[in-house]
C-alpha cells in the first residue's frame, strides 16, 4: 500500500507486524501517548485492519449489518501510520533489528511488536474435500462460507468450541441443517464454565442442531452424488452438503522462534510486553503474557484482551510504564443472545441470579467464598460491577443476599459485602 | 420537537435508566442528579444502551460487547463502537422529568 523505507531517516522507528485487533489497538496507542516518530504497521492480510468476532455472525447472516472496519481507512493517514497490507514478513534478524518481507523488501526498526495473532488449526484428514470444507479466521474465510451456506443444506460441524456453535447457530438462521460432531465428551471442552456449557447444548438442541458427542472421525470423502461423507472411528457414517471444522488455532510464532525469542505456548512476554529481547514485544493471541497480580503466565484468545493488550503494550513501548491486566472476559452471540463470561471457570460452586425473566440471568463462580468468575446471559449490565469482585477478590457472606436478582451489584460492591 | 414527560425525578435514581419507547428508541439516564437522553440502540450493534451501565465518569457502557459512550455528547470513546450515539435534550421542572423528541413521533 506505502513504500515506507524505515531505515533512512533517524527519527526513532516502531514496526508492528500483524495487522489484526492487538496490532491495530497498539498503533492508535503509540499515538495517544504522543510517540512522534515513525510507525510502520506490517499485515499480511490484503486489508487494513477488521474485527474477527462478526465472522462467524452477521457476516453470515446479515453482512450489510457486520461492522467490520476497526478504524476508519483515513485514520492510519491521519495519525501517520504508514501501512503496508498485504505483506508477509518472512524472516526476523533480532540482532540487527531488520525485518524481510516475501517480496524481498527489508525494514530496520528501533522498537518492534510482534502482534500475529493465530490462524486455524489445520485438520488434513478434512482438508482433502476440497472446496467441500471450510475453516473459519479471515474475512475470506467468512466470505467463501457464506456463500456456500444456502436454506435446507446439510451442514456438518466439526469441532463444537465456540467458534463451531457460532456458526452452528447462524446456519441454523440461514435455514441449514446442522450437526455438531466433537471428539471430547462434551461441548466447548477449555475455558467455559459448566453451567454454560449446559444452556448452550439445550439452546442449540430446541433450535434443531444435532449434537454427536465423544466421537473420533477417521474417514472423509466426497460420494458421486455430491455428499460428502465422514466416517466415524467405530464405523458411523455422517453425510452432509458441506464441513466446517473449528478445532482451535495454531499461534503465529515462527518469527519470533526462528529469531531465538522465547516461546513457550505462546510468545512469551514480561508486564511491560518486553519478549526475552526487551527492543523486541508482543501482544495478541500469540502471547503468553506475565501477570503479577496472579503471578502465572496467561494467554488469551479473545477480543478483549487483543484489544486491551494491543493498546498497553503500544502504550509501553513509548511511556515503559508496565500494563495493567484486566480480569479475563469474553462474549459470544448465539440465537441472538449475548453471552458473557469473566475470571475463572474453574468455580467449585456456582450461585445462579434468576431474573424471571426470559434467558436473562448471571451466574456467579465460587472458591471458598470468594468470587472468581461469572457468566451473564442477555444481561451485560452485571457485568461490570461482577468484573471488579472478580478483581477484588469480593467474599460472599450473605448468599441469599447475592442471589437476590433485585439486589443491586454495584451497591453490593461499593458496600464491599 | 416535542416535549415528552417522561417520569418523575423519584423514579429514576441516579444510576438508573430508562426505555422510551419513541422511534428512534430513547434511552434516558440519571447520572448523579444530572439528566441525559441518548439514542437507545447502540451504534455497534443491537443493544439497548437503557440496560448499560452508568460510570462515575458520566459515561455509559454498552451491555453487549461494553462499549462507552460520553452521556453528555454521545461521543463514542472506546472500541468496538466507533459512531456516536445521538443527543436529545432534557428538562427538569418540578420533580417532572421531559424529553426533547423529534417531531413525527409521539
Ligand atoms: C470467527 C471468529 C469469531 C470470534 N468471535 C469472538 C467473540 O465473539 N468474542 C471474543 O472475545 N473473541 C472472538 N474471537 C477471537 C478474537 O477475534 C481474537 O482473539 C483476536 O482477533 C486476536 O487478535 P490478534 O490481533 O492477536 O490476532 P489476529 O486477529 O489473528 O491478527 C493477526 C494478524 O497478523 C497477521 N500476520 C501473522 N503473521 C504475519 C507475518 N509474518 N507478517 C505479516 N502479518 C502477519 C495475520 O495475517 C493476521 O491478520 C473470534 C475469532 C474468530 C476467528
Ligand atoms: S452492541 Fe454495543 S458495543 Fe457491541
Amino acid at each position: 500500500m506505502m513504500n515506507a523505507r524505515a531505515d533512512v531517516s533517524d527519527v526513532p522507528v516502531y514496526v508492528v507486524v500483524g495487522g489484526g485487533r492487538a496490532g491495530a489497538s497498539a498503533v492508535a496507542a503509540m499515538r495517544e501517548a504522543n510517540f512522534s516518530g515513525r510507525i510502520l504497521l506490517v499485515g499480511a492480510e490484503p486489508y487494513p485492519p477488521y474485527e474477527r468476532p462478526p465472522l462467524s455472525k452477521e457476516m453470515l447472516v446479515k453482512p450489510e449489518a457486520a461492522q467490520l472496519t476497526i478504524y476508519p481507512e483515513t485514520y492510519y493517514a491521519d495519525k501517520n501510520i504508514e501501512c503496508l497490507f498485504g505483506g508477509s514478513v518472512v524472516r526476523l534478524d533480532s540482532a540487527a533489528h531488520r525485518l524481510t518481507l516475501a517480496s524481498g523488501e527489508e525494514f530496520t526498526f528501533d522498537k518492534l511488536l510482534l502482534a500475529t495473532g493465530a490462524r486455524a488449526r489445520a485438520y488434513p484428514l478434512l482438508d482433502q474435500l476440497g472446496e467441500r470444507v471450510f475453516t473459519l479466521r479471515t474475512r475470506d474465510d467468512s466470505e467463501r462460507l457464506r456463500s456456500a451456506l444456502t436454506p435446507g443444506c446439510r451442514l456438518l460441524v466439526v469441532g463444537g468450541g465456540i467458534i463451531g456453535l457460532e456458526v452452528a447457530a447462524s446456519a441454523i438462521a440461514l435455514g441449514a441443517t446442522v450437526t455438531v460432531i466433537e471428539r471430547a465428551d462434551r461441548l466447548m471442552a477449555r475455558g467455559t464454565p459448566d453451567p454454560l456449557v449446559d444452556i448452550l447444548r439445550r439452546l442449540h438442541v430446541e433450535k434443531g442442531v444435532r449434537f454427536e458427542l465423544g466421537v473420533t472421525l477417521n474417514g472423509a470423502s466426497c460420494s458421486n452424488n455430491g455428499d460428502v461423507l465422514l466416517r466415524a472411528e467405530d464405523g458411523r457414517p455422517f453425510i452432509g452438503d458441506l464441513v466446517v471444522y473449528g478445532i482451535g488455532v495454531e499461534l503465529n510464532t515462527e518469527l519470533a522462534v526462528s529469531a531465538g525469542l522465547h516461546v513457550e505456548n505462546g510468545i512469551v512476554v514480561d508486564e511491560y510486553g518486553r519478549t526475552s529481547r526487551p527492543e523486541i514485544y508482543a501482544a495478541g493471541d500469540a502471547v503468553r503474557q506475565w501477570n503479577p497480580a496472579t503471578r502465572h503466565h496467561q494467554r488469551f484468545e479473545t477480543w478483549a484482551n487483543a484489544q486491551s493488550q494491543g493498546a498497553a503494550v503500544g502504550r509501553s513501548m513509548v511511556t515503559g510504564e508496565p500494563c495493567s491486566m484486566d480480569v479475563p472476559w469474553y462474549w459470544t452471540d448465539q440465537y441472538g443472545h449475548n453471552f458473557q463470561v469473566a475470571g475463572s471457570h474453574e468455580a467449585s460452586e456456582w450461585l445462579h441470579r434468576n431474573t424471571g425473566e426470559g434467558f436473562k440471568s448471571t451466574m456467579l463462580g465460587l472458591v471458598d467464598d470468594v468470587v472468581v468468575g461469572a457468566v451473564t446471559i442477555d444481561n451485560g449490565r452485571e457485568m461490570r460491577p461482577i468484573r471488579t469482585m472478580i478483581a477484588n477478590r469480593f467474599k460472599v457472606t450473605d448468599r441469599a443476599l447475592l442471589a437476590d436478582p433485585r439486589v443491586d451489584l454495584r451497591k453490593l460492591v461499593e458496600c464491599g459485602r | 420537537m416535542k416535549k415528552l414527560y417522561v417520569c418523575t425525578t423519584a423514579d429514576l435514581p441516579p444510576g438508573g435508566a430508562r426505555r422510551l419507547d419513541t422511534s428512534p428508541a430513547i434511552a434516558l439516564f440519571n447520572h448523579n442528579g444530572d439528566y441525559y437522553a441518548l439514542a437507545d440502540l447502540c451504534t455497534h450493534g443491537s443493544a439497548s444502551m437503557s440496560e448499560g451501565y452508568i460510570e462515575d465518569d458520566c459515561t455509559v457502557e454498552c451491555p453487549v460487547h461494553t462499549a462507552h459512550f460520553c452521556l453528555k455528547t454521545g461521543k463514542a470513546l472506546t472500541q468496538p463502537a466507533t459512531v456516536d450515539l445521538a443527543t436529545f435534550e432534557t428538562l427538569v421542572e418540578g420533580d417532572a422529568i421531559y424529553v426533547f423528541v423529534p417531531t413525527g413521533d409521539r
